[in-house]
Order: structure tokens, then sequence, then C-alpha cells
């Protein structure tokens, strides 16, 4: 079948499929209206902090509740210091991205210590449990953070940045460059390890690896990226709220990688656009996005259980960076 | 090499291990028979790091390593392979060796060189020594439970251990599956300079490699010598052996 052909040798191109993408997404960025502009733009943004969670979830096996926490820290961390300081934007914007980066892996290896402690479903609900407690912080430290009201005007240094276009294609970067540096990640030696951990943490041990040691590294290496996903959100969004560090938050990366596939590489970015996609599709036709949220995770999990991404990467292999070598 | 000095363990009320007491000398190939329940593999837990003792000390050479963590029990050169197949089935069998190639050496926090073919001769090597080279790409938990053994074994040897505990190595093996494995442990310990010591079932095997025998009953040693020694002693032919040796 001429199609099937097609793809095969489209496969072939591998890793150059990423640069076709990112070309796609340039032509994209200049072509488009504003809204679809903003509207890749937050897809680019979930989509790090889908992988940001995957990295946890799909390389090692551990499920994390709370992981808006981190996101949240990088969207206050960059609110605050725009709020608070009396400072010209165009030297905050870049700072605050640092910041937001540290601030976010700090927080993580202060709960990922703790967290790792405990295993499976119990780690799981401590994540959820931390979670909650930087979403309560956000909360209630009204004087501070401003509580539910949130804090607005979070806008990036005038000129370029602060077009559409302009963030878009700074978005693009960024993201594209977390991106590599996961990639690195995905197929180093420690990408392996986690897969191992993940496969059997107990021979892992007895392979000479300390694995309470790497998980708790690669909590704090998804947080950071998870931070950084957090600081673009602001800019992106110019507001900051604490339901960006709440549970709802915290269940949309996971959902991307559920429905993007846990076990390939771009599977959660996948996942995370897909998801974006059908709300802002739903959301022509009806307000029951929910509904038709659940709808499509029940025919995913049932017909697609490795996610979107996994059955693509069972036919075309070296597009999806699939781990199957 | 190695010291267990009287060791016990205990889960509950049952006594695993009851004051064990066994030596091994550098470039033994010895075993530890019993039936099933005697105390066997919980011995072998105790000596990787898998359980804590309750009681005892265990010295490796000359350092104690009572109770300390598997993966630092690994670093100082113990391996061993499990009883009941303990691999890394959605891995292929190339990178269930790679990994322990690279734990050992130390590559496994580097996040930034590709892993592709790291160590990729090393792991070869080790693959085709027992026998799986062909079979590299397989996915490792689809391969039968016979070459899974091997593989169990490969990874062991993959942290270049000093001593190696194989429990239960050949369970599940055809005949000629069997032999072929008994051969690569002897070939290993001679030409790799180990020092081995395994559990089994099957006597053939035991008698036929063992320097020493170790006979294990309801946690404690019963018996303990030459095969010779061994197969005349009544209370083990009474116990484990059958009167029909």
């Amino acid at each position: 079948m001429a199609l099937k052909d097609l793809f095969t040798r489209a496969s072939r191109l591998g890793w150059r499929w990423y640069i076709v993408l990112t070309a796609i997404l340039v032509v994209l960025g200049i072509v488009l209206p504003d809204f679809y502009v903003r509207l890749i733009t937050e897809m680019m943004i979930m989509a790090l902090f889908a992988m940001s969670v995957n990295l946890l979830l799909g390389y090692t096996g551990m499920v994390t509740f709370g992981h808006a926490a981190y996101f949240g820290v990088g969207v206050y961390s960059c609110a605050l210091l725009v709020d608070k300081l009396n400072v010209s934007i165009n030297i905050i914007f870049p700072v605050s991205f640092f910041i937001a980066a540290i601030m976010a892996s700090f927080v993580g290896l202060v709960f990922g210590f703790f967290a790792i402690r405990a295993r499976g479903i119990y780690f799981a609900l401590l994540t959820m449990a931390f979670g909650q407690l930087i979403w309560a912080i956000l909360y209630q430290w009204y004087d501070f953070t401003g509580g539910d009201t949130g804090i607005s005007k979070i806008y990036p240094p005038e000129g370029f940045l602060r077009s559409a276009e302009g963030y878009y294609f700074f978005t693009l970067i960024m993201v594209g460059l977390c991106f590599f540096a996961i990639y690195r990640i995905d197929r180093s030696p420690f990408g392996w390890a986690l897969r191992a951990i993940r496969e059997n943490p107990t021979r892992t041990e007895f392979v000479g690896i300390r694995v309470k040691r790497y998980r708790l590294v690669v909590f704090v290496l998804s947080t950071f990226f998870a931070g950084i996903a957090g600081a673009l959100f602001v800019y992106f969004l110019r507001y900051a709220h604490p339901h960006h560090a709440g549970f709802m938050k915290a269940g949309e990366p996971l959902l991307a990688c559920l429905v993007g596939g846990m076990f390939n590489f771009f599977g959660p970015a996948l996942g995370a656009a897909v998801m974006m996609f059908l709300d802002w599709l739903t959301n022509r036709f009806t307000e029951y996005w929910p509904l038709v949220m659940g709808i499509v995770l029940v025919l995913i999990v049932l017909f697609f259980p490795m996610g979107i991404g996994g059955f693509l990467s069972e036919r075309f292999n070296r597009i999806m960076g699939s781990e199957r070598e | 090499m190695l010291e267990i000095q009287e060791v016990s363990k205990n889960f509950g009320g049952l006594r695993a291990l009851d004051h064990i007491n066994l030596t091994v000398q550098k470039g033994d190939l010895n075993s530890i028979i019993g039936p099933n329940g005697a105390g066997k593999t919980t011995l072998f837990h105790v000596i990787s790091g898998y359980h804590p003792v309750d009681e005892g000390k265990i010295i490796f050479g000359g350092e104690d390593i009572t109770n300390k963590p598997a993966w630092a029990i690994c670093r100082k050169g113990i391996c061993r392979s499990f009883q009941v197949i303990d691999i890394f089935p959605k891995l292929s069998v190339f990178r269930n060796v790679q990994i322990a190639v690279l734990s050992r050496k130390r590559q496994t926090l580097n996040m930034f060189a590709s892993s592709e073919s790291m160590a990729e001769e090393e792991v070869e090597e080790l693959l085709t020594e027992v026998g799986l080279a062909e079979q590299a790409n397989d996915v490792s938990g689809s391969m039968s439970q016979g070459d899974q053994k091997r593989l169990e074994i490969a990874i062991a040897m993959a942290n270049r251990p000093k001593l190696l505990l194989l429990d239960e190595p050949t369970a599940g093996m055809s005949p000629v599956e069997r032999v072929s494995t008994v051969d690569l442990i002897e070939k290993l310990t001679r030409e790799r300079g180990l020092t081995t010591l395994f559990t089994e079932h099957d006597m053939d095997v035991v008698f036929g490699i063992s320097g020493r025998i170790t006979v294990m009953h309801f946690g404690k040693i019963v018996a303990e010598g030459t095969p010779q020694e061994i197969r005349e002693n009544e209370l083990v032919r009474k116990v484990y052996l059958g009167e029909a040796t």
C-alpha cells in the first residue's frame, strides 16, 4: 500500500523529523493569526510540563500527583519578582527564569528527599500532599502572594517579546533547549538506569545502583523543568493564581502522558498537544469539556494502552524514539 | 575470603538461620544443598544485603559487611543470581547486561553521553560467554526460562565480582542446558579467578563440580565436607539424599 510505504520511508528520517517539526512550527508562528499562535505557545509549555512529569512517570515508574506545586513555584517566583521588585523588567525577565528553575528545584529537593522514602502509592500520596501544601501557602499567604486574587500584569519586556509571535518564538527556543536536554538524558546511561529502576528496583540495587539516590536526582531534574514551564507560563498568561499549583493542574501532565504515551520520548508532548487541541475543539461546540475528555481517555486506555505515541512508535519506530532497541 | 560467623535470622517466629558458621576460601567452587525451606536462599539474601541479620557477622575480604545495603555489597564484589528469575523483563538482553556493566564503571549518573553503544564490546563478550550473543536484541522477558537464567548469570558477571552467589542456577533447564550451564560456571570460576557459591537441587550438578558441600536443614548446617564425605554421611542420607544414593 502506497501510504504505508510512505510512512516507512518517512520513519527512516528518525531524528530529522524534529527538524521538520521545528521548521513547521516556525512557519506556523509567522503565518497563523495571534489566537492560534497563543494556542500553540500554550501547547508547547504544557508539553514541557508533561515531559518533566514523564521523567518520573515513564522513565522511573514513579507516579506523582503533585507536580503542579513545582510548576506553581516557577509561576510565582517570576510573578513575585516582577510584582515586588522595582527593577526594570528587562533585567528581571531573564533573571526570573533562573530563579524559577532554582526555586522549583530546591523545593523539589526538600520534598523529594522525604517523598522518595516511600514507594508506589505512598509516594504518590506524599507528592499530592506536598502539592497541596504549596497550593495552600500560595492561597493563604494573602499579604505576600495576593491569595486568590492572584498577581496580574506579569508582562515580558516591551518589544518583540510582548507580542504573541515574539513570545511564541521565545517559548519555542526555551522548550526546544529543554527537550534537547531531556533527550540527552533519555539516551544516557542515567536514562537506562532509570528504566532499570522502573522495571525492577530490587535487581537494580543488586547491580550496584543506589536506587534512592537516583530517584532523588530524577525527582529534582523533573522539578527543574516543571519550574521552567511555570515561568514560561506566567509570562504567557500574564497572571499568576494559586490554582496553577493546584490539584487540577497536577492532573494535566499525567493525562497528557497517558494519552500521548509514557514509554517513548515524544509521547507526553504529543499528549499535551492533543489534549489542548481537543480542549479548544470541544469548547467551540459545548461547555462539557470534562465529559469529552473523560470519553477520550476511556477510548485511549481501551484502544491505545500505550498512548497514541506508543501506537505510533510500534509502527514508526524512529520518529517517536521508542525505547525498545 | 568469606566468613560467616554465628549468623542467625528470624522471620517472626520462624528461625530461618540458626547460628550459621561457614567459611569460603578464595577460588573455591562450593555448593549449599538442603531441602526446600532449609534456609539456603535466606543465607544468600543475608550475605548479599537483601535482609539484615539478627545475630552474627559476615566478613568479606577482612571487612565486616554485615547489614550493609545491597548496592554497597555489590560494589565490594559480591554478586548474585536469583532463584526466581529477576531480570529487567521489558528491556532487551543487551540492555540488561549493559546496565550492570555501566554500573560497575560508575557511568550510570552520566546524563549527557549517548549510551547506545557504550561498553558494547564488554557486553557482547559477556553475552557470548553465556551463549546469548544472538539474542542480544530480544526482549528478555520473552525468552525461555533457561535462557533467562543464563542472562541472570551474565548480569551477575557484569559487575566483575570476586564472589559469585548463584541460587539454583540450573532450575528449569533441560538436561542439555544444564550441562552447558555447569560447564560455564566451572569455566568462569577457573578462568576469571572467581570464588563461587551455589545452591542446587540437582545432585549430578552438585557432586559433579563442588569442591566442598554444605548441607542445611531447618536453618542449621548439619554437615560440611567434600562430596565423598557428604555422600557417606548418614544424617545427610536420611534427611536429604535418600537411602538409594
